[in-house]
């Protein structure tokens, strides 16, 4: 569908799955993200959409399937892992260290060394300072002062500079869950016209949300998730009332001819 | 739109007053900053104290109360580190009895030389702290519970060690490190400044650092971005006993002698200096400076009470009512603040 695609998706996961104790929260899940595009993931609570992106950045190790970054086949021991192959996470209770300021918590973890001494390595903090500043004008976010405590920041620059995290280092991938929530109708519109920014800039980005609006705004394909099964993966077309009625529809389970459909094309 | 909205919507860009005080000017922020009140406190009590009693600003009282100062700040510093992770630190007290008698048997019953002594005193410290973080990180029990552990079994083996006895006869060379005056400044003093210097650089301007604030505002976060945070905790569990047993050796040549009954209450003295100068009890805020003013505080009152005449054991009652008085503050103005 997108023109801006390649050949290869920049993700790929096949027949994940996942189980916590007697939980089957993952039972067999593919899913596909190409260069540049914008997957919008949603389901009822308990569908098991963050276990699977836990697992795509890492913080969960599957028992069952491969993920493939660029072709290549990954397997992910730690979050540190993910991210190196340019995998960022963006988490629902955005992981953020709230008396820190901007910079660091846009650094947290990765923080610009000025002197390599191990673990006790000297921070340059005037890099990272504008490096921050660059990030923020870059994705045309408005905060007055990288230097400002995070603790004073309105929900949607705190939800900007979790994403600003995430993009700060060249990230090929940005996993968004819940990035709306929580928030006022002016911050939402803020969180998602960043989203256009990062697709406009090169990131594929997958967001999990329960605002239906959201994703059909922002998104181009969509992926419906129930009981940790794939029930629906189509791209976003046609008017909101249309597109809202029959993804409820699958999240529910009123509908469910996914299954069916994968099994006439083997056929 | 059916969402609610917690939030308010983020103000314009580039008028927002917040960003324009909160900001810059380093020296609006060291005047704005938690310790600017703090040291405000202990010129006051000072003030006071010269007015009341006439042996206060004198220059062998003031050593005397800036070794004991000192030998706090040294404490309080490893506990900062402790604190600022969301921990706590209960066994300091303990560490100090078992460095102490461990000094002086390896010094006097072994006759080992004092660098020696000092290296294994040290090593002692970092060993039980060491052991501290392992069992925190592997048990999952929380530090108040192990460390607690800790503060009896450190005790008992201080006591083991010399059959409940001291240990004297230390040598004179050993002895200055506690006693000794650079110019008019006792050697303690000068240990505390630069231990001080050496922490506050690697809390401010280390990734080490960083980490350890990271983690105490938001430790889950801090293992979703990868962070090895169970090695972070285990050195900075090590580091605050080995400050412990660095505050053990100095304070075993200024008493010259080793007690197993050392460091009682030190824990208690430690967590009110990290308290009284702006830390959280639930991590992720605090300073080194706040930390040694917060001692300082603690230190004058004190010597305060002791010049005034107030009895020993009033003493202790001040001290534990301005530490409860200290964190209900804190927690006060956290609350106010949301």
């Amino acid at each position: 569908m997108d023109p801006m695609s390649e050949t290869t998706p920049v993700v790929e996961m096949r027949n994940i799955r996942k189980n916590f104790a007697a939980v089957q929260a993952l039972r067999g899940i593919d899913l596909v993200l190409n260069h540049g595009e914008v997957l919008g993931l949603v389901g009822d609570n308990a569908a098991g959409k963050s276990t699977l992106m836990k697992v795509l950045s890492g913080a969960y190790i599957p028992e069952e399937g491969e993920i493939f970054i660029e072709g290549k086949k990954a397997h992910f021991t730690d979050p540190m892992h993910a991210r190196r192959l340019g995998i960022e996470m963006v988490y629902q209770d955005l992981a953020l260290a709230n008396n820190l300021d901007v910079t660091s918590n846009v650094f947290l973890g990765r923080e610009a060394v000025s002197t390599h001494l191990g673990s006790f390595s000297v921070m340059d903090s005037r890099r990272m300072e504008q490096e921050a500043q660059r990030l923020l004008d870059r994705l045309k976010i408005d905060i007055p002062s990288v230097r400002l405590l995070v603790e004073r920041l309105s929900g949607g620059q705190r939800q900007a500079v979790a994403i600003t995290r995430a993009m700060a280092f060249n990230s090929k991938v940005i996993i968004m869950d819940e990035p709306t929530a929580a928030l006022s109708v002016a911050a939402i519109s803020k969180v998602l016209e960043l989203v256009r920014e990062l697709k406009a800039q090169g990131a594929s980005v997958i967001i999990i949300s329960h605002r239906l609006e959201d994703i059909y705004s922002v998104s181009d394909r969509l992926m419906v998730m129930r009981n940790g099964r794939k029930v629906r993966d189509c791209p976003i077309e046609g008017d909101i009332d249309n597109f809202r009625e029959g993804v409820v529809a699958y999240m529910i389970g009123a509908r469910d001819d996914f299954a069916q459909e994968a099994k006439a094309e083997v056929g | 739109m059916s969402e609610s909205s917690t939030l308010t919507p983020p103000p314009s860009p580039g008028k927002t007053t917040v960003g324009a005080g909160q900001s810059m000017n380093p020296l609006r922020r060291l005047l704005r900053a938690r310790e600017a009140g703090i040291f405000l406190v202990v010129v006051v009590i000072m003030v006071i104290l010269s007015i009341a009693s006439p042996n206060f600003a004198t220059a062998s009282n003031l050593a005397i109360v800036a070794r004991i100062i000192a030998l706090n700040s040294i404490i309080a510093m490893g506990m900062t580190l402790v604190i600022l992770l969301g921990g706590i630190d209960l066994s300091v007290g303990s560490v100090v009895a078992l460095t102490s008698v461990v000094v002086g048997f390896v010094l006097v019953k072994l006759g080992m030389p004092i660098w020696v002594t000092i290296l294994a005193g040290l090593a002692l410290g970092a060993l039980v702290g060491f052991f501290n973080g392992l069992l925190i990180i592997r048990t999952g029990v929380a530090p108040f519970i192990i460390t607690l552990g800790m503060m009896g079994l450190a005790r008992g083996l201080a006591l083991v060690i010399t059959k409940g006895s001291t240990i004297s006869g230390l040598p004179e060379a050993y002895l200055a490190l506690g006693q000794g005056y650079w110019g008019l400044v006792p050697y303690p003093v000068i240990i505390m400044l630069v231990l001080a210097v050496v922490i506050h650089i690697m809390l401010s301007r280390t990734t080490f650092g960083r980490r350890i604030y990271f983690i105490g505002s938001n430790e889950d976060a801090a293992i979703l971005s990868g962070i090895n945070v169970n090695r972070i905790k285990v050195i900075v569990f090590a580091l605050c006993s080995t400050l412990a047993a660095t505050e053990a050796v100095i304070e075993t040549a200024r008493m010259s002698t080793a007690q197993p009954a050392s460091g009682v209450g030190y824990e208690l003295t430690a967590i009110g200096a990290v308290i009284i100068g702006g830390a959280s009890m639930s991590g992720g805020e605090g300073t080194i400076l706040g930390t040694i003013l917060g001692a300082t505080l603690l230190g004058l009152i004190t010597n305060g009470l002791i010049l005034l005449g107030v009895s020993a054991y009033w003493q202790q009652v001040f001290s534990g009512a301005i530490i409860i008085l200290a964190v209900a503050l804190d927690t006060w103005r956290r609350r106010r603040s949301g």
